[in-house]
């Protein structure tokens, strides 16, 4: 618990933003301070602004700058050579993180966060739907502990659990397909792990449990009084699906492609684990931030970055847009 | 799915299907699990052997596997302490006093949902360039404060950034555990029974929300513990998945066990954790 003070004050102290930052989240516990109550918030939006919001806008400003240095000298204290720098403002980034193999690491996340996007998401609700019909609820709680525990743990693990299964050289799969077979996994079959075909795989992995589990709630909220007045009225099940059903489900659905895109775009350790070249812009920037000290790539990064933020924005408007629409009908 | 109703009327074509589903959903879910498992315990001449196993807990390197797991452990507490900490009272004086501002904190607190974790990462790199002491050492106690929370000795950033990424997670929980009863009658006969604000948090507010929080703090842990991207582009090496990557090719099979094992445990937790939330909730309801 000691973590606590520091944790939520060392933002505000560092931004130096909101001098407000003082006042308590308990402000709101005081009775008759409900003109002041709202000082009960700055809490929150001091930590989200000091940990969120700035980040993104150091993004989105040293995507537009430059570092150049100038010439070295030797630092008076400490003895080590230093450079003058000087950061102009410029669009040299940009114009290069949209050039060559940064344009197509883009266009490949991009390529296959659709892909494999829609695929999770009609896989998934398939599998919702199945899991929601089905009687037992010992069913439902394994399938939803199991999807949480894939979704959101996943990452690492699962990428050596499909390397030990589909790897070129030493996969189980590979290795009993060729011995009892004489078939090969790549040449024969047209998979390979590394190659994008495999990523998809072990990215539906995650995106179909990620799929049922946002749909599991949506499909359970279907009131079955709507089928049942539906087919009092001589509706066809046809049209019950067609004219209840579809649009009572469609905004959430559309909402969890959108869910299941940005995941697979943003998706980094699966990806890197199984194929740390692999030509995404996620390992693209941290190739670009992690890889060297070139004066200049940290700006490129903020460059490449800005490209994501750019595809997101769009869609997380859509996003908080839908689910206004989803919980209309499905709260 | 045209012959298909929702829980009570099921045609056969329906009850077909819905298997057929499962089953293909089962061997493609559990599949890449035995097919790991079965390379766990595969001994190079023929044979089976747990070796891999035993070798989980002595890898040559830096730290071992306890080590990370609790690394993580402790990384994914501070997270759940700091988001409930965060978000519990913020949320409950949204529901009680200021629903109005419900809906611009709903949006923001949806947005790490969608925003690549990695984009974050450059943007706290970002950060930590502009606040490098420049050659006069310059920089006030902002700066100083900015790079203790960096200081490589404590993983401090990491739960900030993790509370961030796990705030819809734990937004969504709490807001369902807020709907699912009168907040305002409760606080309202609480108060009046001439109980304190800190005894109607503690005592009425807070085991009312028990399932809610559970669920979240649940959520923040499988996240914690399996979080990759932040931590390794920024360099931190001994979080649980950044130890498992760096682990050599040539331990591919303890590596390999090591992932099977750690699902395993983390949904066997999942489970547990869920089994006690439902016999907390049943209580409850059987209680009042």
């Amino acid at each position: 618990m000691a973590i606590l003070p520091t944790a939520i004050d060392a933002p505000s102290g560092a931004g130096n933003r909101r001098p407000r930052s003082r006042a308590r989240s308990d402000v709101a516990s005081r009775t008759g301070a409900s003109r002041l109550s709202w000082l009960g918030l700055v809490p929150f939006f001091v930590f989200i602004g000091t940990v969120f919001l700035v980040p993104i806008g150091f993004v989105v400003v040293q995507a537009f700058q430059r570092t150049t240095s100038g010439e070295a000298h030797r630092d008076p204290v400490t003895q080590q050579f230093v450079r003058a720098t000087e950061t102009h403002t410029t669009l040299a980034n940009i114009k290069e993180s949209l050039e060559g193999v940064y344009l197509s690491s883009l266009g490949t996340s991009v390529k296959l966060s659709a892909i494999t996007a829609v695929l999770g998401a009609i896989l998934g609700l398939l599998l919702a739907y199945a899991v929601v019909t089905s009687r037992g609820s010992l069913l439902k709680q394994v399938v939803s502990t199991a999807a949480a525990v894939t979704a959101n743990f996943g990452g690492v693990p699962l990428a050596f659990l499909f390397i030990a299964t589909l790897d070129a050289n030493v996969g189980v799969v590979t290795l009993f397909l060729d011995k009892h077979f004489g078939l090969s996994l790549g040449d024969d079959l047209g998979v390979s792990l590394a190659g994008l075909s495999g990523l998809a795989l072990v990215y539906l992995y995650f995106l179909i449990p990620l799929m049922v589990l946002v749909m599991m709630p949506a499909l359970e909220g279907l009131k079955v009084q709507w089928a049942e007045a539906a087919e009092n009225l001589g509706a066809s099940r046809w049209q019950y699906w067609r004219w209840v059903a579809a649009p009572v489900l469609l905004p959430s659905v559309l909402g969890s492609l959108l869910l299941l895109f940005c995941s697979a775009f943003s998706a980094y350790a699966t990806a890197y684990a199984i194929n740390s070249s692999a030509p995404l812009v996620t390992i693209r920037i941290s190739s670009v931030l992690s890889g060297n000290v070139l004066s200049g790539q940290e700006n490129l990064g903020a460059a490449l970055a800005l490209n994501m933020i750019v595809i997101v924005l769009p869609l997380t408007v859509v996003y908080q847009l839908l689910q206004r629409r989803t919980s209309r009908w499905l709260a | 799915m045209t012959d298909n109703a929702i829980a009570r009327n099921r045609g056969a074509g329906g009850t077909a299907l819905r298997w057929l589903v499962l089953t293909v959903a089962a061997i493609y879910f559990i599949g890449p699990l035995l097919a790991a498992i079965s390379f766990t315990v595969k001994k190079p001449g023929g044979g089976v052997t747990l070796s891999a196993y035993r070798d989980i807990f002595n890898q040559p390197g830096e730290i071992s596997f306890g080590h990370a797991l609790i690394y993580s452990l402790l990384i994914a507490l501070a997270t759940i302490v700091l988001a409930l900490a965060l978000m519990v009272p913020t949320q409950l004086l949204l529901h009680l006093r200021l629903p109005r501002w419900r809906g611009l904190v709903e949006v923001i607190c949806l947005l790490p949902l969608v925003f690549p974790p990695v984009v974050l990462v450059v943007g706290v790199s970002g950060v930590y360039r502009w606040a490098q002491p420049g050659e006069d050492g310059q920089g006030g106690a902002a700066f100083h404060l900015l790079r203790f929370i960096r200081d490589s000795s404590h993983p401090l950033l990491l739960p900030l950034l993790y509370a961030v990424m796990t705030l819809p997670f734990v937004y969504r929980a709490i807001d369902a555990g807020l709907r699912s009863f009168d907040v305002a009658t409760l606080v309202e006969a609480s108060r009046s029974l001439g109980a304190s604000w800190p005894t109607t948090i503690g005592s009425v507010l807070l085991p009312s929300l028990r399932t809610a929080l559970t669920n979240a703090a649940f959520l923040c842990f499988a996240l914690v513990m399996g979080e990759y991207t932040v931590a390794s582009i920024l360099l931190y090496t001994k979080p649980f998945p950044v130890w498992l990557a760096q682990l050599p090719t040539t331990s591919g099979q303890v590596r390999a066990a090591i992932s099977v094992f750690s699902l395993l445990l983390v949904q066997a937790l999942l489970l547990v954790v869920s089994g006690v939330g439902t016999r907390g909730a049943r209580r409850k309801v059987a209680s009042s």
